[in-house]
């Protein structure tokens, strides 16, 4: 049994290709086979994410067409020999592969892997569309903000309509400071507007800039954002992991002040 | 009352009213007046002096595969 996932926001620049390089690192540590496809065609940036992007000789297109098998085209993560990236073309564009193709594309997926993460490109189009179309369920990542929401709003519109099963939430770069002094929407807030169930929320962590500079997702490791991402990895298996809210600060300060209150 | 609003109140209700307005495909000044008109309305019948109203419209409209598309859409804090 494998499950197809799609990650997707509408908006550009919230965090999908890193939710992807990290839930995929997660689901890996957690001995599920997986693969990441890259479907942003033209514009590929899960390969530098993972650190993989010197590895690449065939990508998803080539699949496609016939030019290569589909071994031959994904490739092993550095460290961990259950995950793999299937990387999309560079020198092509969105109207170089169809909805159709993406189905038979993720069947064929199904035969070798567990999970099967697809990272979406920003946007409505023919992209989208590509990338939603052989996917079981979809993870909408947003962040706190306006625009962020009033696009997983859309988003979220679009893949009901086209009928997909299960659509989760994944709320990303919460600032516990500026939550708790009412300048910046908060989990709670976020999920009661779109009106879905939630699979994550990970704090703005400045870790995840080092780790995207070092092509090393930080799943798993020791860092704000890297346990939170290890948690979506394990709700999606399943597991009951809660949530933190992020409503205030964890810093000795905020401590303090919790201490006096109660006091 | 309206004073001491945070940015992330202003934030929710910008984006409420915004989303509703794209829901409903009227535009947002039509939804203001629909929310005041609604909220007469009631307030005709019943007595709301301090209350926030939460008001629940299902939309029902076209069959997509076998199944009635039902759209329920919130109309809060009238």
């Amino acid at each position: 049994m494998s499950e197809v996932i799609v990650v997707t926001s509408g908006k550009g620049g919230v965090g999908k290709t890193t939710a992807v390089a990290n839930i995929g690192t997660g689901l890996a540590k957690l001995n599920k086979k997986t693969v990441l496809v890259d479907t942003d065609i033209g514009l590929r940036n899960l390969d530098v994410v993972m650190g993989l992007e010197n590895r690449i000789v065939y990508n998803l297109v080539d699949v496609v067409e016939g030019n290569c098998r589909l071994k031959q085209a994904l490739i092993r993560d550095k460290h961990y020999p259950n995950l793999f990236l299937l990387p999309a073309a560079q020198t092509r564009d969105k109207s170089a592969v169809t909805p159709e193709q993406m189905e038979k594309l993720t069947d064929d997926l199904r035969q070798h892997f567990e999970y099967i993460l697809l990272d979406c490109p920003a946007g409505i189009e023919q992209g989208f569309r590509n990338a939603v179309a052989g996917a079981d369920r979809a993870i909408v990542v947003t962040t706190p903000e306006v625009s962020a929401i009033r696009d997983a709003d859309r988003i979220i519109g679009l893949l009901e309509a086209g009928g997909m099963k299960q659509i989760d939430l994944l709320i990303n770069r919460l600032r516990p400071d500026l939550i708790s002094r009412g300048d910046m929407m908060s989990v709670e807030d976020v999920s009661e507007i779109l009106a879905m169930p939630l699979i994550g929320a990970v704090p703005d962590d400045t870790s995840i800039v080092v780790s995207t500079n070092q092509g090393e997702p930080l799943a798993g490791s020791d860092t704000p954002s890297g346990q939170a991402f290890f948690n979506v990895a394990r709700r999606i298996l399943g597991e009951p992991v809660t949530i933190p809210d992020f409503s205030r600060g964890s810093s000795f300060f905020q401590k303090m002040k919790d201490f006096f209150r109660k006091g | 009352m309206r004073t001491n609003r945070t940015s992330c109140t202003i934030a929710r209700d910008r984006l409420e009213h915004m989303l509703l307005s794209e829901k409903l495909q009227v535009s947002p000044e039509v939804l203001a007046q629909m929310k005041r008109e609604l909220r007469t309305v009631i307030h005709r019948y019943v007595n709301l002096e301090h209350t926030r109203l939460n008001v629940q419209i299902q939309l029902i409209n076209e069959t997509k595969q076998g199944a009635e598309h039902v759209k329920t859409i919130q109309i809060k804090g009238l």
